[in-house]
């Protein structure tokens, strides 16, 4: 065991710190055996400090001479002797790494007593650097227990790599990337790494009906929902029961939302999806004013004559109001909307949540309206939300158990927290007042350079995949120290399946292979038991209960 | 004569093995006659019958001093008598030999030798002795073991690669050809003195590509 640890350490070594700083990353000189094409950037280190071990990731990789007239002569490197000879010594690759955490002792990293500090100084020269090892990952990210559920796996590494759930479901978090990059399967991970911690329940805003029950990968295989998995911790919400049960799921509940429910700062929300004006928009409160609770239906019962002498009544443009009513008469296509005001969506959503149950609310063939969608996680996280100040604030009069916390999925995020208007709406506040009543979310989006940047700067845990554009770069890591050397390894991830995650959750930022999902292996890894295996279950606890049958 | 059969091919030649005459007995094949710390010559005992340039030899006194063959000289014994050319017809050197056999006592054969270790007390130094070895010290080639020992470490090598006796780069490419093949792996220590000398070398590519082109 001893002598099998050493051989590895000496096959991982990179090679040794010859200069740097702690603002522009170590400088490494990789020794002779190691080439510059075997390092990609994003790779996790460990260098051995005289007082400390470091960990870093690596931010650039570059070529180097000793001599620069060396670029004008070059070696005689036809020759296969000579080119072996002047690389890695002539002419020589170096790596620059980004020192983010250190470790006191300089031996064993499990036998220090404090855990990892961030990185305060620089290793000094001539420190020996080494691929991270499987025993520092585990000791800087944790192992895999109930509080540390494994994610991916490190830069060509096979080590699991944990986050933190304690830590994430503290504050709301970001999952970014653009299409097809991997998102909603690294979004699908982190809610069971939630749900099987149980330190919160989850409510997600399922726009493409793909996270409940049944979703598909690129290859247009089936992969497996929440529900299907979990099936005694998962409802299944559907404001489209049609399409659920067509795809071989009964809901647990068919949502319906009543006009009376829609509230004119909805529709603020919707202007730009909808294409309202802002005095159109702005109409609606005085509608509500007039025409009270159920100003919606009574106002899109109106006929184009009424409209005109509303418009006077309540003074308001009068083509602002008939806008307004063409395009809200958008709405009635809903069917999940109705005139009933006895619809209790929102009690049984929260009668779920607060049994400790995670709900997916499945949107259905809405999933293509962007209206729809916006306007259903509007309504009920603002209701949910409302429901969770007084619990919480009654909690702390009465000494009752605060409410078991919640985090709210959401997808296009953009279209929650633009710049404009996430100072007014629901998201935007629960963004900015992190934890304070229990209410969370996780937001999931391809632009992340249209989320307001305080909303952004709140985010506990940012996981991003592969980005559009320079400008989504930037709000994702802005704010973040190290962000421009953690930009080149951003900008270099895979298209599919590779994201950079830092915050809260993770002691440092690291690149991962995002863990696989949609295999049955990977299933029975995250506890799920194939029919014959639940049998042998069910067998096995009766006999524990009642002593094997004998009959 | 055999040192004549010595000029050609040497790359196969194995140290202290294939040159049966000095190295499975180690007698010595020559005595010191000038030495300096750096720098030591010495006469062979008999005409012609001088190791390679670029072999490994020891001095063998109160301590073991190490040093390699960097010229190899064959001269008159007076300096003031220079040999005439003696050949008649078709004479083969052998027959001049034959026909004056005085000519081996009138010339002698030298080897300069540049020191780069010595071994005291049993334990091996890579650097100079501190005294030079004595006049009339017998000269023996080392064995493979001992090729191998010296060579585990080239930190000498720049001694070698500095010095002008002789053709330095010659010397250091023949010696470390010929230390080469006492390693287990040739292919690799020839590798990693190149990289020696390549840092040695730094600065000075065309030296270092007609070095390197000596060893491969
Ligand atoms: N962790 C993963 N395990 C298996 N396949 C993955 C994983 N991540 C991404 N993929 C592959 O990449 C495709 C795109 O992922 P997806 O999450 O749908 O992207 P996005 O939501 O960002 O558009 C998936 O259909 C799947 O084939
Ligand atoms: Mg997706």
């Amino acid at each position: 065991m001893e002598t099998d640890k050493k051989c590895e350490d000496v096959s991982n070594v990179l090679g040794m710190v010859l200069a740097g700083s702690l603002t522009e990353g170590v400088r490494i000189k990789l020794a002779s055996n190691v080439s510059t094409e075997q390092i990609k950037v994003g790779t996790f280190v460990s260098i051995r400090g005289e007082l400390m071990r470091f960990f870093g990731v690596v931010t650039d990789v570059s070529l180097d001479s000793m001599d620069s007239s060396l670029t004008s002569i070059p070696p005689d490197v036809t020759n296969p002797f000579i080119h072996e000879v002047v690389s890695g010594t002539t002419v020589y690759g170096t790596l620059t790494v980004e020192p983010m955490l250190t470790l006191g002792d300089d031996k064993d990293p499990t036998s220090s007593l404090e855990g990892p500090l961030p990185a305060k100084t620089v290793p000094a020269h001539f420190a020996e650097v080494s691929i991270a090892s499987e025993t520092d990952i585990e000791f800087i990210f944790g192992k895999e227990d109930e509080s540390h559920f494994y994610i991916g796996t490190p830069l060509d590494m096979e080590t699991k790599l944990c986050l933190d759930v304690k830590e994430l479901v503290k504050r709301s978090n970001g999952v970014f990337g653009k299409s097809g990059t991997g998102k909603t399967f690294l979004t699908r991970l982190l809610l069971i790494g939630i749900l099987q911690n149980s330190a919160a329940v989850n409510l997600v805003f399922d726009m493409h009906s793909e996270y409940g029950w049944k979703g598909s990968s690129e290859d247009n295989k089936e992969v497996k929902g929440l529900k299907q998995l979990f099936s005694s911790k998962v409802a299944v919400f559907s404001l489209d029961e049609e399409s659920s049960r067509r795809r071989g799921l009964t809901p647990d509940y068919v949502a319906k939302i009543g006009y009376g429910e829609i509230e004119p700062e909805d529709i603020q929300l919707l202007r730009e999806t909808m294409g309202l004006s802002e005095v159109a928009a702005e109409s609606s409160y005085n509608l509500r004013q007039r025409l009270g609770p159920q100003w919606l239906r009574d106002f899109l019962n109106l006929k184009s004559e009424q409209l005109l002498e509303l418009a006077q009544e309540i003074s308001v443009n009068e083509r602002a109001l008939s806008t307004l009513h063409n395009r809200l008469s958008r709405l009635k296509r809903f069917d999940f909307i109705n005139e009933s005001d006895k619809n209790d969506s929102v009690k049984q959503l929260l009668h779920y949540l607060e049994r400790g149950m995670h709900v997916v609310l499945e949107f259905g063939r809405y999933g293509n309206s962007l209206a729809a969608y916006i306007l259903v996680a509007n309504i009920l996280t603002r209701r949910i939300h409302d429901r969770y100040v007084y619990l919480k604030d009654r909690s702390s009069v009465d000494g009752i158990g605060e409410p078991r916390p919640v985090v709210i999925t959401i997808e296009e995020a953009h279209k929650f927290l633009t710049p404009g208007i996430a100072g007014q709406t629901i998201f935007g506040s629960i963004a900015r007042e992190m934890r304070k009543y229990n209410v969370t979310l996780l937001v999931v989006d391809q632009r992340p350079s249209g989320i307001d940047e305080e909303v952004m700067s709140q985010l506990g845990t940012k996981i991003t995949c592969l980005l559009d554009s320079e400008r989504d770069v930037n709000s994702v890591l802005s704010g973040v120290s190290g962000s421009r050397k953690l930009r080149s390894v951003l900008s270099r991830l895979e298209s599919k399946q590779q994201a950079l995650a830092f915050g809260d959750a993770l002691p440092m930022p690291v690149v991962i292979r995002t863990r696989e999902y949609g295999s049955s292996e990977s299933y029975r890894e995250l506890g799920w038991k194939d029919d014959r295996e639940l049998a042998q279950q069910v067998k096995s606890d009766v006999e524990d209960l009642f002593g094997p049958d004998t009959s | 004569m055999d040192a004549s059969a010595d000029n050609g091919n040497r790359s196969s030649d194995l140290v202290g093995v294939s040159k049966g005459n000095y190295a499975s007995t180690i007698s010595p094949f020559g005595e010191i006659v000038e030495a300096s710390t750096t720098y030591l010559l010495a006469q062979c005992h008999r005409l012609y019958a001088a190791p390679s340039l670029g072999d490994l030899v020891r001095t063998e006194e109160d301590s073991t001093a190490f040093s390699v063959v960097a010229d190899v000289s064959t001269k008159s014994i007076d300096p003031s008598r220079r040999p005439l050319a003696m050949s008649q017809g078709e004479d083969t050197v052998d027959d001049i030999y034959n026909r004056h056999p005085q000519i081996s006592r009138l010339l002698s054969t030298e080897i300069s030798l540049i020191v780069v270790a010595h071994k005291a007390d049993g334990k091996l130094f890579r650097y100079l002795s501190p005294v030079p070895t004595k006049i009339h010290a017998q000269v023996s080639i080392c064995q493979f073991e001992e090729v191998r020992e010296l060579t585990m470490s080239l930190e000498f090598l720049s001694v070698l690669i500095t010095s002008s006796v002789g053709s330095p780069d010659d010397v250091v490419a023949a010696f470390l050809r010929t230390a080469s093949v006492s390693h287990p792996d040739p292919k690799k220590f020839l590798v990693d003195a190149g990289k020696h000398i390549a840092a040695i070398l730094a600065g000075d590519v065309h030296r270092l590509n007609a070095l390197l082109r000596r060893i491969s």
